[in-house]
């Protein structure tokens, strides 16, 4: 019978394309929180699976002894979530990792203090809180640049240690840290922040990241990670209340203590740096070659690096 | 029509409404001060029940504070055993229930080559087995906790924000964490112990003044302690639930921000409609306790008191109406027994018996006053009985003198050949003043016709001797003039009263056509429409001896003359028009061919009374109509 012989066709076929699915496992740069939404409703919708890819999103332990990188590496995660920094620093010390996808466009790196602040200069020799995860490179090239003795107390859980007072101020990310310290002790006069791109420290931020080995062969399967990605970031935009309801489910599973208040506003300020500067549009641009240039030269000047990657070797 | 409603009724609802007036302003007020006392009270009793709390779970704190404390010391004089103070967070779990768990951990390489060393016992929740180990490792960084971190900075003790301890039972722990230093002040150890916070949620639950209350507990970042492991808001802060109500919601605003302030205080703020109060304060160690009550379930009590005020109105007023009816209808029943008594009276049963009164109050003197009416009218009725019989009479001489007084005036005018004459009177009052007569001698034919001043009997009787006089003295043959003269000075004479007559006095010789004439002060005679050239005398009986002139003329065949007193040309419409000296004219000129002077009298009287168009006449009307043939 030509009708049963079509089905049978068809019922093969759907299992060999399932069996055929490639599997993935990306890993966000950190515990379940809205920083990640996109990916979570691009896994949630199916963005994913449509592109024929089973993808498992990992995601690292607060008080995980082994880096993002490191898993990157050493192949149990096939694509993670990264600072282009620290990727830099990585790609200089021989690490072969390319960025296939830059998420936000810009910095939301902030510092917040206890007194009155107007520049990095005012915050000479105080204790600053920031994290013991990273990210200490711009603290150094902070210092470097502005001739300042600090403190730097390194902690894990972003901001009790200023809520209890045992720090001068913190560092702190405008999309997260801030908002908890907003949601902890109320609003935080202007005066007490800096935001460090009004100074020139503007620095693309989060990118997915890959081995070159790995894109050299699945070229195909990391474009349709990507694709489905800002398609799920795209979806996370304009359904903000289901991606919050995904996002506050995965913190519950994962035993994260937030509050819906805090994750709403993270997404809120996250897709606001996602918004590139030039087009004015969320297009996910590539890092240019001169935001790239400034900070490498800023690691060079600083030592991080010795060996300048070149931007076509580490941005695809 | 609308039935009006009876006297008691009206004066008892008006009694009920201003009562019900009375009674709502006064519950009105009993509750407004009800509500301010009860409200100052709840405010009052919900700061001691602060207060008292506050010192109950810092009391509670204060013994874990001072265990640790303890611990911290012994801790510290036998730290080169560390078997010892393994043991001694051991016995530290083992004495203490309150404590779930126990650690004294130390810096970085405080022991040389030992990077972590914290040795540390915890209570297993569901076996209540101790179990002690070695809490620092890679994959648990302990100098980066906040436990240990804090207070190794600030070198002050501190309790931690709340965390659920995933490790053991699943609980909402807290950890209170003390630094041991050394002789220079340099943080060596962080001794600590884990409490579960549901002791302090009991506390708080135990506290709740009403059963809307909330009473909780938050941290210095705002985080809720007093929540047990199911609780929605685990990972909330006040300020994250305040962002799930209204941004324009500024008294819940300023009510967090004044209660995250650290400082004690009270707070009114509204949720919809709903007004509530909050009082607030913080502990020793920087967490913070509030309690809000909502104020409707504070004032229930005084919402209950309110129902039954009004019910108890209620009845009062209803009692109230009851009573002022009965007693205003027993007041008011004479009055109507005195309306039933006053009707007989009104249909002229003056006897009728009156009410008895028995009282001696306002009813008796009504009473007392209709007795008087009664009495009153029927003197009243009785003089009235007189005066009506003594009127009757009146009229009835009246009517005789009237009679009298036509009955003087000639009523046979003489039909001859070579004249016509007619005359008629009429009264405005049962007796006039005016007078007519004719009297013919040989040839000569006399006519007159006159006005008393004044109407009535006196009028009358003047009139009655003023023609008999014109009578006599016509008799006597003497001239017009002498005749005039005589007669003012006849009526003059004894004319105490003021009286005065005019009269017109004519005598034709039929014969001749010689026509002899004396006017005092009388209306001008009409001769063949025309009025007639008088001279002006006085009218007579005014002033004795005055020289009346006399004057001469013809009344030829055909000739029509026309005497009337001022009674037709003075007939009035009710627009006050009168009838008019041109009219008199325009009928005399219209109608001096009638067939007989009768005839000619009559018709003037018509057109007289339909010039009135029926108005009443006000003075005496006097015609006489002469035709010369």
């Amino acid at each position: 019978m030509p009708v049963k012989r079509l089905v049978s066709i068809f019922l093969a076929l759907s299992l060999v394309t399932n069996a055929m699915a490639q599997k993935l496992t990306f890993m966000p740069q950190w515990t379940p929180q809205a920083q990640f939404a996109g990916f979570y409703m691009a896994q949630e919708m199916g963005f994913y699976a449509q592109e024929g890819l089973d993808v498992e999103i990992l995601h690292i332990k607060a008080n995980s002894t082994e880096s993002i990188l490191t898993q990157l590496v050493g192949g149990k995660v096939q694509i993670a979530g990264q600072q282009l920094l620290q990727s830099i620093i990585a790609r200089s010390d021989g690490q072969k990792i390319l960025n296939v996808m830059q998420i936000t466009q810009k910095s939301g790196l902030w510092c917040v203090s206890r007194t009155p602040v107007s520049k990095p200069e005012d915050l000479q020799g105080m204790k600053i809180g920031r994290w013991k995860a990273g990210y200490s490179e711009f603290c150094d090239i902070l210092e470097t640049y502005n001739n300042l003795r600090i403190d730097w107390v390194p902690f894990i859980n972003g901001i009790n240690l200023y809520v209890y007072g045992a720090v001068d101020a913190t560092l702190c990310y405008n999309f997260s840290e801030y908002i908890a310290l907003q949601l902890a002790i109320g609003d935080i006069p202007d005066n007490q922040v800096i935001k460090f791109s009004d100074f020139g420290y503007e620095c693309p931020e989060d990118g997915l990241y890959v081995t070159e080995e790995y894109y050299s062969r699945n070229k195909d399967a990391v474009d349709k990670f990507v694709r489905a990605s800002k398609k799920g970031w795209e979806y996370a935009r304009t359904h903000r209340k289901q991606a919050l309801d995904v996002v506050m489910r995965l913190c519950n599973e994962n035993h994260i203590v937030t509050n819906r208040a805090m994750q709403g506003r993270m997404l809120d300020s996250y897709i606001s740096l996602q918004t590139n500067p030039a087009t004015g549009k969320i297009d996910y641009a590539p890092v240019t070659e001169s935001a790239y240039n400034n900070v490498v030269r800023a690691l060079l000047e600083t030592g991080y690096i010795v060996n300048r990657p070149e931007y076509k070797e580490v941005i695809r | 029509m609308k039935r009006q409603k009876s006297f008691s009724t009206r004066l008892s609802l008006n009694v009920l409404f201003v009562t019900s007036v009375l009674f709502l302003l006064a519950i009105g007020v009993a509750s407004v001060s009800a509500h301010l006392l009860i409200a100052d009270e709840a405010e009052n009793s919900a700061g001691n029940l602060l207060d008292a709390t506050i010192a109950k779970i810092e009391k509670s704190l204060m013994e874990i504070e001072t265990a640790v404390q303890v611990t911290a010391w012994i801790a510290d004089e036998n730290k080169d055993s560390k078997a010892y103070l393994y043991e001694l967070t051991k016995a530290v779990v083992e004495k203490t229930d309150k404590i779930q768990g126990c650690a004294i951990a130390f810096a970085p390489y405080y022991f040389e080559g030992e990077y972590y060393f914290s040795p540390y016992s915890s209570r297993n929740q569901q076996t209540g087995e101790i179990q002690t180990i070695q809490l620092g490792n890679p994959s648990y960084d302990y100098f980066y906790m906040d436990w240990f971190q804090i207070p190794s900075l600030s070198g002050n003790p501190c309790w931690s924000e709340p965390y659920f301890d995933e490790g053991g039972g699943r609980f909402y722990m807290t950890t209170y964490s003390y630094p041991v230093k050394d002789s220079e002040g340099k943080v060596i150890a962080i001794v600590t112990a884990d409490v579960s916070v549901e002791w302090i949620a009991d506390i708080l639950e135990s506290v709740r003044p009403y059963t809307s209350s909330h009473v909780s507990l938050v941290s210095r970042s705002g985080a809720y302690i007093n929540i047990d492991s199911g609780s929605s808001i685990i990972g909330e802060t006040v300020y994250s639930t305040l962002a799930y109500v209204d941004d324009d919601d500024d008294d819940i605003d300023s009510l967090v921000m004044s209660m995250m302030s650290g400082t004690k205080g009270m707070r009114k703020y509204s949720r919809g409609s709903n007004l509530s109060f909050a009082v607030f304060g913080p502990l020793a160690n920087g967490w913070i306790l509030s309690i809000s009550c909502d104020y409707r379930e504070v004032l229930a009590r005084t919402s209950k008191m309110q129902v039954i005020l009004i019910f108890i109105a209620l009845i009062g007023l209803l009692l109230i109406f009851i009573s002022c009816y009965v007693i205003i209808r027993k007041l008011t029943n004479p009055l109507v027994k005195f309306s039933e008594s006053a009707r007989q009276i009104a249909k002229g049963e003056f006897n009728t018996e009156l009410p008895e009164i028995k009282s001696e109050d306002e009813i008796k003197q009504l009473r007392d006053a209709f007795d008087d009416m009664q009495h009153s009218l029927n003197e009243y009725i009785e003089n009235l009985k007189k005066t009506m019989a003594t009127n009757e009479r009146y009229s009835s001489e009246l009517n005789v003198a009237s009679r009298i007084q036509m009955a003087m005036l000639p009523k046979n005018f003489p039909q001859q050949e070579n004249f016509d004459l007619c005359a008629l009177l009429k009264p405005a009052k049962e007796v006039g003043g005016d007078l007519y007569d004719f009297l013919q001698k040989g040839d000569k034919l006399y006519f007159t016709v006159g006005d008393v001043s004044g109407k009535g009997v006196p009028a009358s009787m003047f009139m009655a001797v003023t023609r008999a006089s014109f009578h006599f003295l016509v008799n006597m043959g003497i001239e017009l003039d002498e005749l005039a003269g005589t007669l003012n000075n006849a009526v003059c004479e004894g004319n105490d009263t003021g009286m005065f007559v005019t009269m017109f006095i004519g005598c034709v010789d039929l014969k001749t056509g010689e026509f002899r004439y004396c006017n005092a002060g009388h209306n001008p005679v009409v001769v063949n429409g025309e009025f007639l050239d008088v001279k002006p005398n006085i009218a007579l009986g005014l002033f004795p001896g005055f020289k009346f002139r006399m004057q001469t003329g013809r009344l030829e065949p055909g000739a029509h003359v026309i005497l009337y007193t001022d009674g037709v040309t003075e007939a009035e419409r009710s627009d006050k028009q009168q009838f008019g000296d041109a009219a008199l004219l325009e009928w005399a000129r219209s109608h001096s061919g009638l067939a007989t002077q009768k005839e000619a009298c009559c018709n003037l009287l018509d057109a007289v009374h339909t010039f009135t168009e029926g108005n009443e006449q006000n003075d005496d009307i006097t015609i006489m109509t002469l035709k010369i043939k």
